[in-house]
């Protein structure tokens, strides 16, 4: 579930941010008295969700074999668009004041705003939906309980970035507007960055003429992605403060010719300013805590679990079945003759039959497996064993050697296990 | 009212035009770097695999596959090494049978290629020029530049290739996960099929000339410029 949550969380943030952002910046009038363009932002959003989805969907089922050669002319409109947004917010005051004293200049501005949701929509969220792809493990049925945990990952990794927008939008009010207007610009900044790092990757990958140097930022900006991810957040520092500021400057007592009514307006102002930076402090630190801490512990490093005793006497290693009949991961520890120290597994298969193995493959060596979820693991390739197939040659199935089995006990001449120390050097 | 949805309509449209058109428009792009054809129709498409003009048509036909160099690099940098010709590529994560054998390709970043053919000095081993050579060992290890290392935190960045049949042949090959972009070198060490029982004729009459290698051929792809990439 975590897997699932902190790899869509991070994919829908900024298209979340951004859909925010631009509504903040753009929305004028109320009711009827609204440009014709008002919802041309929706349009946008609608129409780069249903492209994405569509697209996703042909990916997954190999219609389309590649994303390249549609990511990349959606790119290279993306900078342009990215670029002309950022000025549209930038002039975003002079545009919504009095808007209908010059109400083409309102149609464009959503007009761009609208082609860069449905952009970014469309890049980004095809990586999130093919994570649909890994819900569902070979060989395993579509409706599980891990397949349930893996599905309410992604719902609330998604949601997560829908709530946080909807945090730092509280701000709009309470925060002088320079102050949002400074993380919106951010925001798309970051974006126009991460846009033109996707079309510069595509560019290298495609032959185009790029020096080390060149290279090197562009790894850095891949690289970097994450914390440019928490950047989009952690630029809402700015309204957060300045929201926190506004409502401590707002006096509530000894205004001189204010009424009862305007000094619960200025309590109301204070109380809402407070909790919209606490709020939004929360899901800044909710955004770092996901693309940090969350992220590491999917990736925890796997420490083997230690060997068994045995006994080992005039050349034969004798292990019970009652040791070993519980249908887990037994290790155990050998010292070859040329003092090479090596480890087998034994591990009881579904039929009653016993899978014994050198705790290495002829791919990854002497990495070892480990046990997870009932299943076998290569700790270095992260292969999933087939149990079935543990005490046959090739690829990452432990490297078999001769032992025999009968009187309740397997038995293994330690000479067979000399001859193999190889794979532990 | 009425005028209202008839802009959102117009808007609608125009964005769907816009994005029927960039894809449409990237049929004609110059893609140079090489695409496959992973149906059968490659041996009618592809007469001279040196030659890229071909390669661009069928952009978004066929997968991606991308050399493994320097930025820049277009086309597979095959290198000479004994009787090999080898070139190394890399495409998308993809899944094989039996599924054991390596990472499966939701948790790969991509899969590493290793074409290796017989040049003319193979013709002494019995191989016809441009033959696959089945049964070779051929270990790989992905070095971060900057470190001088293996790369670390990936997964799979060293081992064994299998050899497999792809669409357009038999190659050798592993799924990788290496999520972090930067510059690296690929290593192949490559030891003779004598090491998995191959055998030669050595008799005056239907014997080959030559004999297998008995030390490694080892093969480097340098300053591999490489990025995660979507697939």
């Amino acid at each position: 579930m975590l897997e699932q949550f902190v790899a869509v969380m991070p994919g829908t943030l900024a298209p979340a941010l951004l859909v925010m952002c631009l509504s903040v910046m753009l929305t004028v009038g109320e009711g009827r008295d609204k440009p014709l363009s008002a919802h041309w932002r929706l349009w946008g959003l609608v129409i780069g969700l249903v492209a994405a989805v569509a697209f996703a969907a042909l990916r997954a089922t190999a219609v389309i074999n590649q994303r390249t050669f549609v990511n990349y002319p959606v790119l290279v409109v993306a900078v342009i668009v990215d670029v002309l947004a950022i000025a549209v917010v930038l002039c975003a005051r002079r545009i919504t004041h009095d808007w209908d004293k010059h109400a083409l200049w309102m149609h464009v501005a959503n007009a761009v705003a609208a082609v860069q949701i449905a952009l970014t929509v469309f890049y980004a969220l095809p990586d999130v939906i093919l994570q649909l792809t890994i819900w569902v493990e070979p060989g395993e049925t579509a409706f599980t309980s891990a397949m349930l945990l893996r599905a309410l990952g992604f719902v609330l990794g998604a949601a997560m970035s829908i709530v946080v927008a909807a945090i730092f939008r509280t701000m709009r009010t309470t925060a002088v507007r320079w102050a949002f207007t400074v993380s919106v610009v951010a925001v798309m900044a970051i974006l126009l960055v991460q846009h033109f790092t996707g079309l510069a990757q595509i560019l290298q990958a495609r032959g185009f003429p790029m020096n080390h140097m060149m290279f090197v930022a562009l790894a850095w900006s891949i690289n970097h992605n994450t914390a440019m991810i928490m950047a989009q957040a952690l630029v809402f520092v700015v309204p957060a403060v300045a929201s926190v500021v506004a409502g401590f400057r707002m006096k509530t007592h000894n205004v001189p010719g204010a009424n009862e009514a305007t000094l619960r307006r200025h309590k109301a102002f204070r109380r809402h300013a407070i909790s919209a930076t606490v709020w939004s402090l929360i899901a800044m630190i909710g955004v770092t805590a996901t693309l940090t801490a969350g992220v590491a512990a999917t990736h925890q490093t796997i420490t083997l679990s230690e060997p068994e005793a045995y006994s080992l006497q005039d050349g034969v290693a004798t292990i019970p079945f009652s040791q070993v009949e519980d249908g887990h991961l037994h290790r155990f520890e050998y010292k070859a003759k040329d003092g090479t120290v090596m480890r087998f597994i034994i591990i009881k298969k579904n039929g009653g039959a016993y899978g014994i193995g050198l705790d290495a493959c002829e791919n990854c060596g002497d990495a070892g497996y480990y046990e997870k979820d009932g299943k076998i693991i290569c700790k270095k390739c992260e292969v999933a064993i087939n149990l079935a197939t543990i005490g046959f040659k090739g690829g990452c199935n432990p490297i078999p050697f001769p032992y025999k089995t009968g009187n309740g006990k397997i038995t293994i001449q330690t000479a067979d296990l000399d001859a193999l120390s190889a794979h532990f050097q | 009212m009425m005028k209202n949805k008839k802009i959102a309509a117009l808007l609608g449209l125009l964005l769907a035009g816009s994005m029927t058109l960039s894809m449409a428009a990237c049929g004609s792009t110059n893609a140079t770097s090489d695409t496959k054809s992973d149906t059968s129709s490659q041996s009618d498409t592809k007469s001279d695999s040196s030659d890229s003009s071909d390669t661009a048509s069928d952009a978004g036909a066929g997968f991606e596959e991308v050399p493994v160099g320097p930025s820049g690099t277009a086309e597979e940098q095959d290198q000479e090494a004994g009787p090999l010709t080898v070139g190394a590529v890399y495409f998308q994560p993809i899944d094989m049978e039996p599924s054991s054998m390596g990472l499966k390709a939701a948790d790969a970043s991509f899969h590493l290629e290793a074409d290796i053919h017989g040049n003319e000095k193979a013709t002494e081993l019995g191989y016809g020029k441009g033959d696959f050579i089945p049964d070779l060992t051929v270990n790989y290890t992905i070095i971060d530049k900057s470190t001088g290392k293996e790369v670390e935190g990936g997964t799979a960045t060293s081992g064994t290739f299998m050899q497999m049949n792809a669409s357009d042949g038999p190659h050798y090959g592993a799924n990788v996960k290496l999520d972090k972009a930067g510059t690296y070198q690929l290593k192949l060490s490559i030891e003779s099929p004598a090491k998995k029982g191959w055998m030669l004729h050595v008799d005056p009459e239907t014997g080959v000339k030559g004999h297998f290698w008995t030390e490694p051929i080892e093969v480097t792809f340098d300053n591999w410029d490489y990025t995660p990439r979507q697939w």
